[in-house]
């Protein structure tokens, strides 16, 4: 019988017993991506609500009426009337309000006359909740402009075809869909990605270079369990982990969705196309990524002398993971996605595929050639790991 | 000593070489043959680094050897190594215990990768448990057991398979008397059972009580090799101390 479901059982159960395991590699991963996206949904709704809510001071209030009872500014602002200019300027370093508009001139008699309409806007330029402000009060400014600009069309009996004879008309190239939650799309794949070789790594020191510490490896290598049996029995326990973890992130964006944290409804929008088919591409390209991490961690933690050295390879080794993952932050706002050269590019292909199931928009080749790609890679650690276990120099390193 | 069984640990002109970054080519076993049959306690005596560990993690099929040839319980140490490490039980220095399992499950773990199954495994797991007198802590994880709980769990998984040939590494170094007697004594318990030993130690007076035959192994050669007697004999000395500085001058001189 092989000796690989003992050994794999074996190592579960001392990492389910291992406080690190159950911190770092199920519970935080969980709770940090939970705590993100509450924190991300917060402050969206913050964002939305400062900007509609802004505080602003005008200065002549009774020349800016026309503006002022419009619906889109009764809508956008709060409006505090202040005697002078240099007040409202004192109001906005203080930040008590975004703006200080001064109507210097009547805008009724300016709309009737069609002269001398200028509007000072005073801003701390320094400020992104002012310049939210101003963009909001420029487009009631020009919405009022359109309605007094239709008036005077028809005054004269003329339309706004007259005035604007030529126009461009979009058409879909493509079939019309909603947009992919753009929230989940970009951070989710980089968190799985990274979670999978983080969480890995927590026991990377243990697995092997801890064995050698303790004498326990040369227990294990006399009985008769194969080298081959206890190199693949602890490569598909490390992959386990690096699995859990890279899913547990996952159940924190789940959790996030059933609590009913704010804004979420804005952040699953467009989510909806995912279903059994989307988690199926998802997990099946995870596969080989977790094997080839699960196979780095343990050849590096059987070539490494004890376990600190193997922390320290394997610290080394996350940088080279975490480029590509965070390469993948940025395809988003390129067209690469696309590209079959992607798929060749490890990690970073797992990540972006991700990102097209979250977005609806996976593109065959990419997926094929990740899959390609991490399987081959997968196999080639798992050789070498495998390997390291039949040199006598690496194993009995000490 | 029984000289009427054939040998269960037999080896001739065992060679281990390696390379050291420091030492350059290092003949950690140059040569070794020597016998050893069933109710034997065949002493190992060695100052560090004379090769005796190396000598038995060959035995143990642990490390493979570039020269000569081996046998024990009848299988090849090349060609049949897994047949060679079911007949085995291995004690060293450390415990070598997992940490975070206890010591039941420590058993029966090493116990099952000896193919061990279902109601063998538990007899025999329970039996190792009520030998050892581990009972009142078999379910405390190991990490929390003392030096003298954790050799008598790591004496109890290595005859868990019964196995006919014991092969003890240095293993009451740096233990205090009374757990050092535990293993002395189950050492002794061993040959009681006709079970073949091979002890490595540099601890004189451990090998004087305990070893039928002794083979005296620097720079990776057998020095010499006899009952305490021919060693006497052969030195003219009458502690194994003084023999064993003996023969260590002799070959030195040599």
């Amino acid at each position: 019988m092989s000796a690989i479901p003992l050994i794999y059982k074996k190592e579960l159960r001392e990492f389910l017993r291992d406080r690190r395991v159950l911190m770092s590699s199920v519970l935080m991963p969980m709770f940090l991506v939970y705590i993100l996206f509450t924190f991300l949904g917060s402050f969206t709704k913050f964002l939305s609500q400062e900007s509609k809510e802004s505080e602003i001071a005008v200065v002549n209030i009774d020349n800016g009426q026309p503006l002022l009872d419009s619906p889109f500014v009764k809508k956008g602002f709060k409006i505090r009337s202040v005697p002078s200019v240099d007040m409202g300027v004192t109001m906005v370093r203080e930040k008590t309000v975004k703006l200080c508009v001064n109507f210097k001139s009547d805008l009724k008699k300016a709309l009737a006359t069609g002269d001398g309409g200028a509007i000072d806007v005073l801003i701390d330029k320094k400020s992104i909740p002012a310049a939210i402000a101003l963009g909001v009060f420029k487009e009631a400014v020009k919405q009022l402009n359109a309605a007094h600009g239709k008036q005077v069309l028809a005054s004269k009996n003329l339309t706004e075809k007259d005035i604007t004879p030529l126009s461009v008309n979009e058409v879909a190239a493509t079939e019309a869909k909603e947009e992919g939650p753009a929230m989940l799309a970009s951070l989710l794949p980089y968190f799985m990605v990274l979670f999978a070789f983080f969480g890995g790594m927590t026991m990377a020191g243990d697995v092997v270079a801890g064995e050698k510490e303790r004498g326990t490896l040369e227990t294990l290598l006399v009985s008769p369990a194969s080298r081959l049996d206890i190199a693949i029995g602890k490569l598909l326990s490390m992959a386990t982990l690096c699995f859990t973890s890279s899913l547990s992130g996952v159940i924190g964006v789940v959790l996030v969705g059933i609590t009913g944290v704010t804004q979420k409804g804005e952040m699953f929008k467009g989510a909806q196309h995912l279903g059994p088919g989307e988690i199926g591409v998802m997990l099946v390209t995870l596969i080989p990524l977790v094997a080839m991490f699960a196979a780095m961690l343990v050849a590096i933690s059987a070539f490494a002398k004890n376990q600190r050295e193997a922390t320290t390879y394997a610290s080394a080794i996350s940088v080279l993971v975490m480029v590509p993952a965070i390469a993948s932050q940025f395809i988003g706002f390129t067209d690469f996605g696309s590209r079959a050269w992607i798929g060749l590019v490890p990690i970073l292909n797992t990540a972006t595929v991700f990102q097209q199931v979250f977005n609806g928009q996976l593109n065959g080749t990419v997926f094929a050639l990740t899959l390609t790609t991490s399987t081959v890679l997968a196999a080639l650690c798992l050789w070498f790991a495998v390997r390291m276990f039949q040199r006598e120099s690496v194993l009995f390193r000490v | 000593m029984r000289v009427d069984f054939p040998p269960m640990v037999s080896c001739q002109g065992l060679v281990k070489s390696f390379t050291d970054k420091k030492r350059g080519d290092v003949h950690a076993v140059d040569g070794v043959s020597f016998e050893c049959r069933p109710g034997e306690i065949f002493g190992v005596l060695g100052v560090n680094g004379a090769g005796k560990t190396t000598l038995l993690r060959l035995l143990a099929t642990i490390i493979e050897p570039n020269g000569g040839t081996a046998t024990v319980g009848g299988y090849d140490i090349r060609t049949q190594a897994q047949e060679v490490r079911r007949n085995i039980g291995f004690l060293s220095t450390t415990t070598a215990l997992y940490g975070r399992l206890n010591p039941r499950e420590m058993i029966r773990y090493l116990g099952s990768l000896y193919g061990l199954t279902g109601q063998d495994l538990t007899a025999r797991t329970e039996a190792a448990i009520a030998k050892l007198g581990i009972t009142d802590f078999a379910d405390r994880l190991c990490d929390r057991l003392s030096s003298g709980q954790k050799q008598r769990v790591s004496i109890a998984r290595t005859i868990v398979h019964d196995p006919p040939v014991m092969f003890f590494d240095e293993p009451t170094t740096g233990l205090d008397v009374i757990t050092s007697r535990t293993i002395i004594e189950f050492i002794e318990e061993c040959r009681t059972q006709g079970k073949t030993v091979l002890f490595s130690t540099h601890i004189m007076s451990e090998a004087e009580r305990l070893c039928d035959r002794i083979a005296v192994i620097h720079d990776g050669k057998l020095a010499a090799i006899g009952t305490l007697d021919e060693l006497r004999n052969q030195t003219g000395q009458s502690h194994l101390e003084r023999i064993f500085l003996a023969l260590i001058g002799e070959l030195t001189a040599a």
